[in-house]
């Protein structure tokens, strides 16, 4: 390659770089506005806020939801919930999307279409049969009936990621365990599931997400107030504290913070996540 | 019995063992509720009988109040409008953003994870942040738009039905973006490189290595991006709850909106059902055709 | 393995459901004791002054033990309809007044007619309150706290623009005149809840009856004059034009507390959240503007239902001792309630001399309940569509209207 070639590639290269941060600053600019806005002093956010906060108070976090209860109060909740709905979803998608991805026969195309069809289904579908069941069950203001909800989405989801995972996995490797006089469960837990861990933090790290960020189910299983989620908490503020808007951000920032953390540890995991999930099917 | 017979059986108990707990919980959690919807949606079942029993079979009579009922063509169309703009503005903005990502540059990678984090963000949070964005009084979209003289006056966003309808979809795009973004992403790292030296020895300009190469190969990619974009956007729900609440007037209603609307606010179970139903038959279409394109990529797969 | 699993899941549901904290039933009877469930919507202020008066009545009544449990204003409604289905409802709960038809009609609420004429003390009530806790010609509920809307207005914006104040003899073309004048950059003139919930209906509805329509003659002139007058004052920018998404609680801190408005359609309730909010603000209270009709004014408020008969005697005496007109003049005072119990309001000197609780109790003789009507919810959700299609430009008012009212009588069958 010429100089000049090289001279011009390390140009585009830093032409690319440039538009790359601009196009991300301006995309992730929503972000920066809610943290900021957070925190800002409690009522300047009546006025036209600068783009920078002048001062920065962190009074909007510590503050105490219209009922005299802490906000973190609620993040428990959420942890319990989501923690609850990745355990229940692990449980039962690893064993079942390693049978869909590993055995052949007529009934795993019948399977697979379930879960597809579960995957694409709206909400609210399930919302009154779900409340109605849940009632007699005495699953109405119980965090597990929501877990059980939350994992309506998350099980589909961690059958299809995993499938293919499962899928991949050569041939010659189950078959030497098996050989070695392993029985098939003991094939599945020591040999398979490790195969497969990639996939399995993914599954893992996506039913976390999804459970954290669930609204629907927990608005409609939970009344009362203490066993309210923090997403739920979110929504409901907007409605009591409707225009005092540094809390409402600092409300959404402590929503987010936990994804973000994950974000940092797990992005490689929740991107091949989403790819598996969608794309191969 | 014939050993490969005992084999055969075998496997099937084995196989049942690993999936039945997983098939068993979606029956009576998802299946098991979609017949229960069907089943109420051809009876009477509202506040008046709810508690105490004593709702009536009444054939198609729901679906024949739902369809004089203008509001579930308003809804229809709005799920429809809101679907389209989505689409048209994410899937273009994420194939770009993915272009770009996709080219050697030194912290290309990072960046493109970065941008990805939107699409993890709970929809209420996306949005608050939104609601608070197109805020007309103090929000950053209405600062920017009159420092910029584009307006003179502060635009009311989620006071008038088209702004509103504009507000939520802008707030939905840049949840969608990322999911294009990604998804096409890693389909262009699957290019081969070689049919791109090949143009460019050939002399093809840009565009056309774009246009002839990327889109023809990307096409699988970006058909299953598209459906799936389409699923998701089109049952949205939370977004609108917490912005708009499918106000004003129903200028945002959406279909699951709407059935959660019968459902939980009028008490109208048979209604919501209906509507809920209406709905997941127009997801089903489109999801056949997805599930027809994920067998087929299946079938690609095995057959390599 | 299989029993791995199993074992593993078990013990995970039942983590759950010990670190769930799912709602404890709790042991029925002990020594002897009855105890009633007791659920509640109020806010937590008002909420303190409840269960002050539960105490008192534990006392009292040593037989009996109250559990009390409070319930999300807007969740309360859905809970008993769903908890009655599953049998899952408390002995006695509060409602809203608007809702207590509605679970009677669904057979939730118990007909207490025998006990409240053996009772003897229905007679004592206002009217209003007293119908919304009647279906059929049966009572389901007693009222227990009553409010109703009226027009506050900020006296420092009077005062510095030179406009006097409003009098009860006011009519429509001075409220519409004052909205006006009194709109400047700095204030509008007028705020009211646009809302798309039973709070907006709740502001809405006033002034189509001060027009001479009502719910069920919404496509009539008389209502498109109504909804026509508030469309003008909101586009022509006399409102707010947040006000479409704003309840009646935002409203005040962030419009008629802060001095960002020069009258509010407003209940007495809302003078709490105007002391939390400022204390200073100079205000006054005037009864609603003559329309060509009348004046009225919307009832709100709560009642107390009885939902299980399982315990009626002591539920029933639970009733009893909160609408006792002592007890009734406490609640309400504290609260910033008028009392629906005419006499319980002439034994107190608040609803005749205090200047902003005695307009309200004289609204309240020419305040009219919504419905009653046991699919309210959809009626009022019909209303809500059409003045939020009208306020967003999304269709014209006859059209609204007419639209509304079609689906009203489809709901009337």
């Amino acid at each position: 390659m010429s100089i000049a070639m090289k001279q011009k590639q390390k140009a585009s290269r830093v032409i690319y770089l440039i538009l790359g941060i601009a196009v991300t600053c301006l995309f992730l600019f929503p972000l920066y506005w809610m943290v900021s806005t957070s925190l800002r002093a409690p009522g300047s956010t009546f006025i036209n806020p600068s783009f920078f906060p002048e001062s920065i108070q962190f009074t909007a976090y510590v503050l105490e939801t219209e009922n005299g209860v802490s906000i973190w109060s609620y993040f428990m909740n959420s942890v319990v919930v989501s923690l609850g709905t990745t355990i229940l979803t692990t449980i039962l998608a690893i064993p079942a999307a390693y049978a869909i991805g590993r055995f052949r026969n007529k009934t795993v195309s019948t399977i697979i279409f379930i879960f597809l069809v579960a995957q694409m289904m709206p909400s609210s579908l399930i919302l009154t049969p779900l409340f109605v069941t849940f009632s007699n069950l005495g699953l109405i203001n119980n965090h597990l009936g929501v877990m059980l909800a939350d994992a309506t989405i998350t099980i589909p989801f961690s059958v299809i990621i995993l499938r293919t995972y499962f899928k991949d996995i050569p041939k010659e490797l189950e078959e030497a365990a098996l050989i070695d006089g392993a029985g098939p469960y003991a094939t599945f837990l020591r040999i398979m599931v490790p195969v497969t861990y990639p996939g399995i933090i993914t599954a893992i790290s996506m039913s976390l997400i999804m459970s954290w960020g669930d609204m629907v189910f927990s608005l409609t299983l939970l009344t009362k107030d203490s066993l309210r989620t923090l997403p739920l908490i979110l929504y409901k503020a907007m409605g009591e504290l409707g225009v005092r808007w540094e809390v409402l951000m600092a409300y959404a920032t402590i929503v987010i913070l936990p994804i973000i953390i994950m974000f940092v540890f797990l992005q490689r995991f929740l991107i091949s996540g989403l790819t598996a999930g969608s794309v191969k099917g | 019995m014939t050993t490969t017979n005992k084999l055969r059986r075998r496997n099937t108990l084995l196989f049942l063992s690993f999936v039945l707990p997983a098939a068993i919980y979606m029956v009576l959690m998802v299946i098991f509720p979609i017949f229960y919807n069907i089943a109420i949606s051809f009876k009477n079942v509202d506040l008046m009988n709810f508690a105490r029993g004593g709702s009536e079979f009444v054939g198609l009579q729901v679906y024949k109040d739902i369809f004089e009922d203008p509001i579930l063509g308003t809804s229809l169309k709005n799920t429809l409008v809101f679907t389209f703009w989505c689409l048209l503005f994410q899937f273009p903005i994420g194939f770009a953003i993915a272009m770009l990502f996709s080219r050697s540059f030194p912290g290309a990678p990072a960046l493109r994870g970065i941008n990805f984090i939107p699409w993890m963000i709970p929809m209420v949070a996306v949005a608050g942040i939104f609601k608070y964005m197109f805020n007309a009084d103090i929000g950053i979209i209405n600062r920017l738009l009159t420092s910029l003289h584009i307006i003179s006056e502060p635009i009311q966003w989620l006071a008038y039905g088209d702004t509103a309808m504009a507000s939520v979809v802008v707030a939905n795009i840049w949840k969608g973006v990322p999911f294009n973004m990604i998804l096409l992403a890693t389909a262009l790292t699957t290019l081969p490189e070689d049919v791109y030296e090949a143009a460019i020895i050939d002399g093809a300009s840009p565009v056309q290595r774009f246009f002839r190469i990327t889109v023809p190969l990307l096409k699988p990619a970006m058909l299953s991006v598209l459906t799936l974009g389409f699923i998701y956007t089109f049952k949205v729900f939370d977004l609108i709850y917490v912005m708009t609440g499918g106000g004003p007037g129903a200028s945002t209603e959406v279909l699951s909106s709407l059935a959660y609307r019968f459902s939980f606010t009028e008490y109208n179970f048979s209604e919501g059902a209906a509507v809920a139903n209406v709905l997941f038959v127009l997801l089903m279409i489109v999801g056949l055709f997805y599930i027809h394109l994920v067998n087929k990529e299946d079938r690609e797969r095995s057959g390599k | 393995m299989k029993k791995f699993l199993s074992i593993v899941m078990v013990s995970l549901l039942a983590a759950s459901f010990v670190f769930a904290g799912g709602s404890k039933e709790s042991a029925a009877a002990d020594d002897g004791k009855t105890t009633i469930e007791l659920w509640y919507h109020i806010s937590p202020n008002q909420a303190a002054i409840l269960l002050e008066m539960v105490d008192k009545f534990e006392e009292e009544n040593p037989d009996v033990v109250v559990e009390t449990q409070s319930i999300a204003f807007a969740e309360i409604k859905k809970q008993l309809t769903i908890g009655a289905a599953a049998r899952q409802v408390p002995d006695v709960t509060l409602c809203d007044t608007v809702d207590n038809a509605s679970f009677a009609a669904a057979g939730v609420a118990v007909d207490i007619t025998d006990e409240v004429e053996a009772w003897g003390e229905i007679d004592n009530y206002f009217d209003a309150p007293r119908m919304s806790a009647m279906y059929e010609g049966r009572y389901y509920g007693l009222p227990y706290y009553s409010n109703c809307l009226a027009i506050m207005y900020n006296k420092d914006i009077f005062d510095e623009m030179g406009v006097p104040y409003p009098t009860a003899d006011w009519t429509w073309d001075d409220f519409v005149r004052l909205a006006k004048e009194l709109t400047t950059p700095e204030h509008y003139g007028l705020t009211m809840c646009l809302y798309r919930s039973e709070e907006g209906t709740f502001n809405v509805l006033p002034f189509i009856w001060q027009a001479g329509a009502d719910w069920d003659s919404l496509d009539t002139p008389e209502a498109a004059e109504a909804l026509t007058m508030i469309n003008d004052l909101y586009q022509g920018g006399y409102m707010s034009k947040e006000l479409i998404s704003m309840t009646q609680a935002d409203m005040t801190s962030a419009l008629f507390a802060s001095g960002k408005s020069a009258m509010m359609v407003a209940g007495s309730w809302l003078n709490t959240n105007i002391q939390n909010e400022n204390p200073d603000l100079n205000y006054g209270v005037v009864t609603f503007a003559h329309g060509p009709a009348n004046a009225a004014s919307c009832i709100g408020g709560g009642n107390i239902m009885m939902l299980k008969d399982d315990n009626k005697e002591a539920s029933w005496r639970l009733m009893k001792f909160l609408s006792e007109p002592e007890n009734s003049l406490y609640y309400n005072e504290k609260c910033g309630y008028i009392s629906p119990r005419e006499d319980a309001v002439a034994m107190s000197e608040l609803w005749t001399t205090d200047p902003i609780l005695s307009v309200y109790a004289e609204q309240l003789s020419t305040s009219l309940p919504r419905g009653p009507h046991p699919r309210w919810p959809e009626v009022s959700s019909a209303i809500q569509t059409a003045f939020q299609s009208v306020l967003s430009n999304n269709a014209t008012v006859e059209a609204a209207l007419a639209t509304a009212a079609a689906t009203i009588a489809e709901i009337e069958g």
